[in-house]
């Protein structure tokens, strides 16, 4: 048997790689390819031939369902469940429930309703008052998600606040429910899927499991690695159980976090999803007075108290990013007369205590702590995008700031897919930029944009009907014009070069499949 | 792959960039896959060669759901089969007849790769078509069994044994080097 793990381990680590004369010239054979038309588009594809004539068109039908249905009785006898598998189940439930407990004393649960959009998390556990205090203090909260509103109630001190959501904000939450239920469920299993290999079987209550295993070092801290073990059921794909353990050095593996079995299409207990506030409980606020600005929405808080907010942002067909952020607090009064006098559809960015001075594109990073950071599966590529103003908008005593951000390169965006994207603020209280939180952005169609730029002046303009220069092709046309001007890009750099010159930190680094024990 | 996914969008979209990071990326792993089904050097450099150009020319028509490492991973299956079949056609096999343990190696300098490479792509060369392609696509261009199985057009339980039977053949090839 052990041979035959060298044979395989033999094969695996086998490689070619091309010399840098056979890469220059097939570098150069494929840039002349790409200018050139593809030969044969103009061929007739044979489908269409087929279809032409109804005799054929019948009996291509009936191959093809007769193909279907003998092919997916083959499968199903076949069937061996991967962790692959059990991720796309997860991803294709209508309800989810979670129940993670972390040690020790804390226990998390989640219900996902991926249907509605609708969310249910509960949180009881136990932290040390101070670091490493023996001493502790107890956190029980409930969040409810029901569509139109949060609802946060803090069982220790018995209260109860109500959060809006914004109608987009709902729309593509419920759009990428599925991805947040499989990443709470999994963290990270989908983009390490390559990482994972099958270390043996296990049973739970008398079911069979398969246990998959990623092991890696935690990056900035070296003398940390981390476990996930998965048990995923051959059979039905169910995942029976999850575990992350974690060691230091040399010390044993302690284990940190199991989450039982996976509820998949189950019942939520009535009233999962309901925001009625418990009996004598106190209300900070209610539906009729709860406000948009969510703490979900925070980019950047000054030393003096202002803090600048970023509702979700539109991501325009090209990847140009529509944001709309306001500045509240701090003790700096601003008079939206005198700020925004002058000011020009296209041109520079209101002169505010605190402003987005840019977007940064981050592909593939993911942030730890205060950190951004790239790993094996993704380049270190940063992308930037420079701001113009477009309009502001006042609604109360806030005022908002409508910018357009475009990148250099045209990013088209992906559908339902949130894209990294990271705030550039700029601070009257620091001379250099920073980086704030990643940005909540929606991908949006023409005719989403159009609805969603009516929902959004309902809301955040005293004139409820927006101005005709706000179109999606305006946008489109505004974008090509800045993408085409290098020297807004360059100074952008210059004032953001702290950011961008940032070094790659290094990789995380995992263990090959092939030699995880 | 999220990076895959943001490569395809941005590669239909016309980005040099993105055309550039995923030859850049998958460059090495098509050569390691064509040499371990074809070993020669000079057919799998133009099987890669063929696959890489063809997709450059692709442009915007081209459109694609699954992962883009796969259907890479396929084109280079299909040509090689076409190189397969030419050349059982014209008489021709691979080199099965060459020692294992040879000083005598292509002298094609433009694929680089160490003796323990080439002596796996030698021994993978003894194998039936069926078994070496399983092997080189399940080890080498990492798709599991059931994709294996998809692309060959055989049902699952053919192309395990087709894996097992491969690598126990092989191991017999090797043995003594393992």
């Amino acid at each position: 048997m052990k041979s035959t793990d060298e044979a395989e381990r033999w094969v695996k680590t086998a490689s070619f790689e091309a010399n840098p004369e056979m890469d220059k010239a097939l570098w150069a054979d494929m840039l002349t390819a790409r200018n050139k038309p593809a030969a044969d588009t103009t061929r007739r594809s044979p489908l269409k031939v087929v279809f032409r004539n109804p005799l054929t068109r019948v009996a291509a039908v009936v191959v093809l369902v007769t193909t279907l249905v003998l092919w997916q009785r083959f499968d199903v006898a076949n069937k061996a469940y991967a962790l692959s598998d059990a991720i796309a189940a997860v991803s294709q439930a209508r309800t989810i429930h979670i129940r993670t407990t972390m040690y020790k004393n804390r226990v998390f649960e989640y219900w996902y309703d991926l249907e509605q959009g609708r969310e249910h998390r509960h949180h009881d556990g136990a932290y040390p008052k101070t670091y490493n205090s023996p001493d502790t203090y107890r956190e029980k909260t409930t969040t409810v998600r029901d569509g139109q509103y949060l609802m946060k109630i803090d069982h220790q001190k018995q209260t109860v606040r109500f959060e809006r959501l914004l109608s987009w904000e709902q729309e593509f939450h419920k759009l990428q429910m599925a991805d947040l239920a499989v990443n709470t469920a999994l963290p990270d299993v989908s983009r390490y899927l390559n990482r994972y290999t099958r270390i043996g079987k296990d049973s739970i209550d008398g079911q069979s499991y398969d246990v998959w295993r990623r092991e890696w070092r935690i990056p900035f801290k070296s003398e940390i690695r981390v476990r996930y073990d998965i048990w995923v059921s051959p059979d039905t794909g169910e995942i029976g159980r999850t575990r992350r353990w974690s060691r230091e050095g040399p010390s044993d593996w302690l284990l940190g976090s199991e989450t039982d079995k996976l509820g998949i299409n189950q019942e939520p207990p009535a009233g999962t999803f309901a925001t009625e506030p418990p009996v004598g409980y106190t209300l900070e606020n209610t539906k009729e007075t709860a406000d948009i600005l969510r703490r979900d929405f925070l980019l950047h808080r000054t030393r003096q108290g202002s803090e600048l907010s970023a509702l979700p942002c539109l991501a325009l067909e090209d990847g140009s990013i529509v944001a709309i952020w306001t500045v509240v607090g701090g003790k700096t009064q601003i008079d939206p007369n005198k700020v925004y006098a002058g000011l020009t559809w296209g041109g520079p960015l209101p002169q505010l205590p605190l402003s987005v001075l840019g977007l940064v594109f981050v592909p593939g990073a993911q942030r730890y702590g205060s950190v951004t950071y790239w790993d094996e599966n993704a380049p270190a590529t940063m992308v930037p995008a420079v701001g113009r103003h477009l309009i502001c908008t006042s609604k109360g005593d806030r005022t908002y700031e409508w910018a357009l951000y475009v990148p250099q390169e045209a990013t088209p965006n992906q559908e339902s897919r949130n894209q990294n994207i990271v705030g550039v603020v700029k601070s009257n209280e620091d001379s250099t930029p920073t980086v704030g939180s990643f940005l909540i952005n929606v991908p949006v169609t023409p005719e989403a944009f159009a609805q969603y730029l009516s929902e959004a002046f309902r809301e955040l303009s005293n004139d409820p009907n927006a101005p005709v220069s706000m179109s999606y092709e305006n946008l489109l046309r505004l974008a090509r014009r800045v993408r085409g001007d290098k020297r807004l890009y360059e100074d952008f750099a210059r004032q953001a070069k702290s950011i961008m010159d940032t070094p790659a930190p290094e990789a995380v680094e995992t263990v090959p499949p092939d030699r995880v024990q | 792959m999220m990076e895959d996914e943001l490569l395809k969008l941005r590669f239909k979209a016309g980005s040099l960039d993105a055309l550039r990071r995923i030859y850049e990326k998958y460059r090495d792993y098509l050569l390691t896959l064509a040499m371990a089904m074809i070993n020669d050097a000079a057919t799998a450099e133009d099987v890669v060669h063929d696959v890489f150009v063809s997709f450059a020319q692709s442009g915007a028509q081209f459109r694609l759901h699954g992962s883009l490492r796969a259907y890479l991973a396929t084109c280079v299956v299909n040509r090689v089969r076409d190189r397969m079949r030419a050349r059982k056609r014209q008489g021709q096999t691979l080199d099965v007849e060459m020692p294992l343990e040879s000083d005598f190696d292509p002298p094609d300098g433009r694929i680089l790769s160490d003796e323990r490479s080439r002596l796996v792509a030698r021994a993978l060369a003894r194998l039936p078509d069926e078994q070496r392609e399983t092997i080189a696509l399940h080890l080498n261009g990492q798709l599991k069994l059931r994709e294996i199985a998809r692309l060959q057009g055989v049902p699952l339980t053919t192309v395990r044994g087709r894996y097992r039977h491969g690598i126990e053949k092989l191991r017999s090839i090797l043995n003594g080097r393992l």
